[in-house]
């Protein structure tokens, strides 16, 4: 997995627990009791519990750059990009810094009506009072959700760890254009092994069968597993030859593999957006690390 | 060994300067501590840390307090707002970049350099694009900063995590160029593979140490007013730097211990022993109050590291001309870049050096420039000197080049090959090469005893009577350069003649230097003649030899006939693709003697000086040869020796 990988997953995964206080305070709740009105959630963040305040601020930045990364990573390998950057990428600045800059301005007008606004603060403080009386209850209900996440994730976290000490001993030897060769394992895909052992290879969309720059020329007789659908049809958009893999989902088997690559490590978007304009390279010049 | 402990110790003993003259600035700025380089109480000093130390916790429940107030009265939450705006402004507009920049750079990282110097060229561009990305991120991010409407005393706080993660940014980029990962040939210090990830992360962790103990007091001070906590962090800090770099050093020679083991058992100068020391003195001094000079001793280092590790990072660059990290022979030299370079690397570490020990004496400006303060004069007569032995070392290093390069244009140095063309610039330009050098160290060393304020007139006086002492005591030395000079002068013999001198002494001259002249014997002795003893000499090897022999033939044979031949034989040799060029005048011969039962004919020839003997063995073959196809022998000796008898003079 690429760098933006690590990070869009790490981001996706914290963002549940971060937004667990804010669905159980407010819908839960509102649920729960009838006479709970939660319009207050501002005046809460600002005056009564910023800590609450400083976690969905989080939680807004987090989705928000989870989100962008996803959109723009998917975005950029469709050919109306060039045309669309121009609208999309102010847009994806603009998102959050207005929303943030809006939260502190609503915070001025919050504080400065609790200041002033007597009765609207004793509504705010009697609503706090129920969630108070709710307290336990909403605390049990915290709980069982960060249990049942937790659990998941710890699940997830231990069939990949189990997956990964599984094959460790079983390696493969995939060697490469230019007398590079590298070391894997069984189940990693011949880019993940490119890029555990620091071999120059191109991969526009890091490994998601979406661009196509990642592919490989292989033996007809080499020992991968079969392409799925996805990539079958990325191959056939990108006009790629029979005798073409990409290697983000090429996963070896077990016996050794020699690949070919077919894109310099330098390419970028323009390849997966264009296919045709980088054709002309048939042999192209791959410099090889001594 | 290598220099990638030197180059590591250089990155982090920078750091670690930074982090003793900020304490040496927190000294003057935060109490009385330190009035003066010499008055450094280490009592009082103590006591204040340990009044730093008590005093720091409640410091620290204070600034927590003031943080719950902050949190409370919508300060904090409006600050982490305008915070996250920061990030996704400054992150943002550099991920923007980086989608353009990616490729570029990817393009330059999986290059191969041909040679260091090509390295350094990509690492140049490698570093244009890393550092544009900083730049791009730092100025959103101030930029940005400046509009926002900070509440009180927060901005400070922004500045001071701005300028950490700019410093430690900037540094692992640093870093990660000069060491290159996983690019052994975009490198640019020797170092091993398996050392370079172990470096870049060792000078990341010791920049976010070094940035923490230099910016997080000042904070402390200036906006918390807390500055016991400060003096605490600082000390925690240094110390937290001081076991990290200790460990990198023992860590660094420990590797280095582990490969050499047996390989190598020469002693070495104890570099992590040293660095060590100088660690801990420094840290120690730093602890008790002598900030500064802890800042002299780490400067002092620095300088002294880079010096003794200039050779090698210097001739790194021309790796791939010298084959291996040593230094070029003397006479292989390729060129004289390498050496320029080198004495401008040394002449800038060392003037750097002294530059950087101004400040830390806290020299002002107005007794700089009118040389009143003690230190500073120091200081700037060994600048003068540092800048005239780079002068003398340029000046040296032209002239030595050019003697260089004119002489291996003549000829390579071999007295034993033939004569070559102008060999009295080579036996003059290394005399003049070693006299220049001798003139160039008695002129820097008097100009350099001089600029230190060292009268030199006593001691040229001195020096003066010295001589005439030496002289009285040693005529035959004077007599022997003197005639030594003479002959060079008159021009009696160069490298490669081959002279007689007396009736014993004979030789080809192999070395000449002021005193004697080196003479090989052909039979292989080497014999040195003082210039004194030569006397009359014969130089076998100027412009021409004739050699002359006589060949007995039977009486019966046609004189004329032999004469046509022999010219015939000589023609022929003249025309020789090899003998041909040596030989001045053809072989000749003609009826010298009739003896009674043998005609003599005497052969005679010219050529170069020395080929005579190649020459006269080719003729008496060809000779020969004729002889035989003619069918005549040679005159036998048994019935001459009968005919001598019988008929003996009258």
């Amino acid at each position: 997995m690429s760098r933006t990988d690590w990070v869009q997953l790490l981001l996706g995964l914290a963002t549940p627990p971060l937004l667990v206080n804010h669905v159980v305070g407010l819908a839960v709740a509102s649920h729960l009791v009838a006479r709970y009105s939660p319009d207050y959630d501002l005046a809460v963040y600002w005056k009564y519990a910023p800590l609450l305040a400083l976690q969905q601020l989080l939680v807004v930045v987090i989705v928000w750059v989870h989100g962008a990364i996803g959109l723009y990573s998917t975005l950029v390998l469709r050919p109306v990009w060039p045309r669309l950057a121009p609208i999309v990428i102010p847009v994806l600045f603009a998102v959050p810094i207005l929303a943030l800059l809006g939260f502190a301005h609503a915070g001025d007008g919050v504080l400065a009506r609790l200041a002033n606004d007597a009765g609207w603060r004793a509504l705010v403080e009697q609503n706090l009072r129920v969630l108070q009386d709710l307290g336990h209850r909403l605390h049990v209900i915290e709980a069982g959700i960060f249990l049942v996440y937790g659990g998941a994730v710890a699940l997830a976290v231990g069939i990949f760890a189990a997956n990964i000490l599984r094959r460790r001993s079983a390696r493969v030897v995939v060697s490469y254009d230019g007398g590079l060769t590298a070391v894997g394992r069984v189940g990693m895909s011949v880019l993940d092994v490119s890029r555990a052992n620091h071999i120059p290879h191109a991969s526009v969309c890091g490994g998601r069968a979406r661009c196509g720059t990642c592919r490989v020329i292989v033996p007809a007789a080499a020992d991968l597993d079969p392409p799925a659908e996805a990539e079958l049809a990325t191959l056939h958009r990108v006009k790629a030859p029979a005798d073409t893999r990409l290697a983000c989902q090429a996963h070896l088997l077990g016996r050794p593999v020699s690949v070919r690559r077919v894109y310099p490590v330098f390419v970028d978007a323009e390849a997966a957006r264009q296919p045709d304009s980088w054709r002309a390279e048939t042999e192209p010049d791959l410099e090889t690390v001594p | 060994m290598k220099s990638w402990l030197v180059s590591l110790a250089e990155a982090v003993l920078l750091l670690f300067a930074d982090i003793a003259l900020s304490a040496a600035d927190a000294d003057e700025l935060g109490s009385e501590r330190l009035t003066g380089l010499a008055s450094a109480n280490v009592g009082a000093n103590l006591q204040a840390l340990r009044e730093d130390f008590a005093l720091a916790t409640s410091e620290a429940k204070r600034l927590a307090a003031d943080v719950v107030v902050a949190l409370n009265d919508g300060t904090a939450v409006r600050s982490v707002t305008f915070a996250l705006i920061l990030v996704v402004v400054g992150a943002g507009l550099e991920w923007l970049y980086w989608t353009f920049a990616a490729a570029p750079l990817r393009a330059v990282i999986n290059r191969t350099a041909t040679t260091p110097r090509h390295a350094v060229g990509l690492a140049l561009r490698r570093l244009g694009y890393l550092g544009f990305g900083v730049m791009l991120f730092t100025a959103s991010i101030v930029g940005a900063a400046l509009i926002l409407p900070w509440p009180p005393n927060v901005d400070a706080l922004v500045i001071t995590t701005t300028a950490l993660v700019v410093a430690v940014r900037s540094t692992w980029i640093i870093a990660d160029v000069v060491v290159s990962p996983y690019h052994p040939s975009l490198r640019l210090v020797a170092i091993q593979s398996y050392r370079s990830t172990f470096v870049v992360s060792g000078v990341a962790w010791l920049t976010v140490l070094a940035a923490t103990a230099l910016l997080v007091p000042q904070l402390l001070t200036t906006v918390g007013s807390a500055p016991h906590l400060a003096g605490a962090v600082r000390v925690g800090m240094g110390g937290l730097v001081t076991v990290s770099l200790l460990a990198a050093v023992r860590i660094a020679s420990w590797r280095e211990d582990g490969r050499d083991n047996g390989r190598r058992k020469r002693p070495r100068f104890p570099k992590a022993l040293v660095a060590s020391s100088v660690i801990v003195a420094t840290a120690v001094l730093a602890l008790i109050g002598g900030g500064r000079i802890a800042a002299m001793l780490v400067d002092i280092a620095i300088v002294a590291a880079l010096l003794g590790a200039s050779k090698r990072i210097v001739f790194f660059f021309w790796r791939d001309n010298t084959a291996g990290d040593e230094e070029p022979a003397a006479d292989a030299l390729p060129d004289m870049l390498p050496l320029i370079v080198l004495a401008v690397f040394r002449f800038v570490t060392s003037l750097t050096g002294i530059a950087g020990l101004l400040p830390i004496m806290r020299v002002p400006l107005s007794q700089l420039t009118s040389g009143s303060n003690p230190v500073a004069q120091v200081a700037l007569h060994v600048a003068d000197t540092v800048a005239l032995a780079f002068i003398v070392y340029l000046g040296w290093i032209a002239i030595r080049f050019a003697i260089d390069r004119r002489l291996r244009q003549l000829a390579p140095l071999d007295p034993h090959s033939p004569a070559a063309e102008n060999t009295r610039l080579l036996t003059l330009l290394p005399l003049l090469r070693t006299t220049l050098a001798i003139v160039f160290v008695t002129l820097f060393t008097l100009s350099a005893l001089w600029t230190l304020g060292i009268q030199i007139a006593p001691l040229l006086a001195g020096a003066g009577i010295f001589g005439l002492a030496i002289g009285f005591g040693a005529q035959t030395l004077v007599r022997d350069v003197i005639s030594g000079v003479f002959f060079l002068i008159e021009d009696v013999f160069r490298i490669g003649e081959y002279i007689e001198s007396g009736t014993s002494t004979k030789g080809t001259v192999e070395h000449i230097s002021f005193r004697t002249v080196a003479l090989r014997h052909h039979n292989g002795p080497l014999t040195f003649v003082p210039y004194g003893l030569l006397g009359t000499v014969r130089n076998d090897s100027r412009d021409w030899v004739i050699d002359k022999f006589n060949i007995p033939l039977p009486l019966s044979v046609d004189s004329e006939k032999i004469r046509k031949m022999i010219k015939g034989i000589g023609e022929d040799l003249a025309l020789d693709p090899e003998l041909g060029p040596l030989i001045r005048e053809p072989l000749k011969g003609k009826l010298y003697r009739v003896d009674p039962g043998i005609k003599i004919f005497r052969c005679k020839f010219m050529t170069a000086p020395g080929c005579q003997f190649d020459v006269r063995t080719a003729a008496l073959k060809g000779i020969e040869a004729a002889l035989v196809e003619a069918g005549i022998s040679f005159a036998g000796a048994g019935p001459q020796t009968i005919l001598i008898r019988r008929a003996p003079d009258p």
